[in-house]
């Protein structure tokens, strides 16, 4: 057996390499590649770690832009689970109902395959800097993704309580408020949840584009090359993820079987 | 087969009915009639087809030959639905009780096949004929467990939950694949017990497919020993031997010998 050179796995690795090679070649590596008081910034960054700014002043913005982050995190998920709910029911591949499944799948596909900081960009120049630019900007990538994983968590559930209840005489939506929604619940609970910090995440990168909150904070703080100020904002949206994270441990246990 | 109840009117009736899964024979074309009211215990070695044929009986598994009719009415083309569940209802080994929902809520699920898709969803909040449910739940003697989730439920309480269930469906026919096959010998009792004076209480037929030769004895009106997919016997209970059981069960190369000896 003659080893097969242009094995497809072969070729491609080559291409790789190739493509590897040449992008080094695009790199300036003159000394202004990082430059000069880069090393030195970096140090003071990390050295103010343990230095936040705690001003009565600099809290009282932080709560508030704490608040500004979370609502509009909070109006953005409502408004994906208002999208990814009913699509997600919906692009669940079950054979009854091919018809709804295919354009609901559509949907998701187009709300999520789009960037939310492109989302915002199309609507803070539709509507300029409000906040329902920000809000529909999080809802609807995030209700595209809500959706998807909906869709696989109601299809992934055990059958044979399913079995059981359609040999009881339950047709596929009595069968869904039943068994599937039930049995699908607490994972979709808890993806949720995770998906709501990410929005708080989200939330605090769109204050960058000017709507206000942490981001917006952070990015003042750093063009006054406040340190200190700066982590203190860091360490209150590393606060509101934790929080979020026990409410939904708190949650899951409830719900558990 | 000469039984008690050969009288009565017919609840299943098999004609030549076979299945084979591709070249694999599962069950051999056999022919059965069970009367109304009757409760027959199919017993022999795993694999022998005995879940094969309950499957058929119940509708989900199509046979390969063969016709078979529940109550006069042919099964074939059959969908699961309401009038299916009216002629038929099973219990699992696995009692397949949804695990998030209360033991009330599963019991009432049997009664889905009545309710519209709006009534079902509600039921889920303010439980829809629950009486009936409760009812059903002291029957099987766990009521106090009504509004425990199914999934903190004990294995005995799971299975009592699946058969109140099975109460609130009402079919006339009930069959039960291995009811007890995960639960202690204690708890096993009880639940034959349960599911045989529920048949006989309420006139309905019972085919249980279980592996406790005592049961099959003390709680069965007939007994029907299959092996490698064919009936060996199918006899009034009280006349099923131990020489017939021990030919059912009997390890293939040791009844050699001894048909040899």
């Amino acid at each position: 057996m003659t080893p097969r050179f242009f094995e497809s796995r072969r070729v491609l690795t080559l291409l790789l390499l190739a493509a590897l090679a040449w992008s080094l070649t695009a790199v300036s590596w003159r000394g202004d590649l990082i430059h000069s008081g880069g090393f030195r910034a970096i140090g003071e960054i990390f050295a103010a770690i343990v230095r936040p700014e705690l001003s009565a002043d600099t809290l009282a913005i932080a709560f508030r832009a704490s608040w500004t982050t979370v609502a509009y995190a909070a109006a953005g998920m409502t408004l994906a689970l208002a999208l990814a709910f009913p699509l997600g029911v919906l692009a669940r591949s079950t054979t009854h109902q091919l018809a709804a499944s295919i354009p609901a799948r559509a949907f998701l596909a187009f709300f999520r395959s789009v960037h939310e900081l492109v989302w915002a960009w199309l609507f803070v120049a539709a509507l300029g800097l409000s906040p329902v630019a920000a809000v529909l900007a999080l809802g609807i990538p995030y209700g595209g993704i809500l959706g998807r994983i909906y869709a696989e968590l109601l299809q992934d559930v055990p059958q044979a309580p399913i079995r059981a209840l359609r040999t009881a005489g339950a047709s596929e939506w009595r069968i869904f408020w039943h068994a599937r929604l039930p049995m699908a619940l607490p994972d979709m609970l808890s993806y949720t949840f995770y998906r709501f910090e990410c929005a708080i995440r989200s939330s605090a990168i769109m204050s960058f584009i000017g709507l206000g909150g942490l981001g917006r904070e952070i990015q003042l703080s750093l063009d006054d090359i406040a340190f200190g100020r700066m982590w203190t904002f860091l360490y209150f949206l590393i606060a509101l993820v934790l929080i979020v994270d026990l409410w939904s441990t708190a949650v899951r246990r409830r719900l558990a079987p | 087969m000469a039984s008690a109840s050969s009288n009565s009117p017919t609840a299943i009736q098999l004609d030549a009915v076979g299945k084979s899964f591709g070249a694999i024979k599962a069950v051999s074309p056999l022919t059965l009639r069970i009367a109304q009211g009757e409760r027959v215990a199919l017993l022999g070695p795993s694999g022998s087809g005995k879940t094969t044929l309950l499957a058929m009986i119940a509708g989900t598994t199509a046979p390969t030959t063969g016709a078979i009719a529940l109550r006069g009415k042919p099964l074939a083309g059959m969908r699961p639905g309401r009038d299916l569940a009216a002629l038929v209802g099973m219990v699992h080994q696995q009692f397949d009780l949804v695990p998030h929902l209360s033991a009330l809520n599963n019991v009432l699920a049997g009664r889905l096949g009545q309710w519209s898709a709006a009534a079902a969803m509600l039921s889920l909040l303010w439980p829809r004929d629950k009486d009936r449910g409760i009812a059903a739940l002291e029957r099987v003697g766990v009521a106090q467990r009504a509004y425990v989730r199914a999934g903190r439920l004990s294995g005995g309480e799971q299975q009592r939950v699946a058969i109140a269930r099975l109460l609130l469906q009402d079919p006339a026919i009930i069959l039960a694949d291995e009811p007890i096959a995960s639960l202690d010998p204690t708890r096993a009792e009880e639940i034959i017990a349960l599911l045989a004076a529920t048949a006989q209480e309420t006139g309905k037929t019972l085919v249980a497919s279980i592996h406790a030769v005592s049961l099959a004895r003390r709680h069965f009106t007939r007994i029907a020993g299959m092996r490698n997919g064919a009936v060996q016997f199918d006899l009034p209970a009280h006349q099923v031997t131990n020489d017939l059981l021990d030919a059912l069960y009997a390890l293939p190369g040791l009844r050699d010998e001894a048909q040899s000896a």
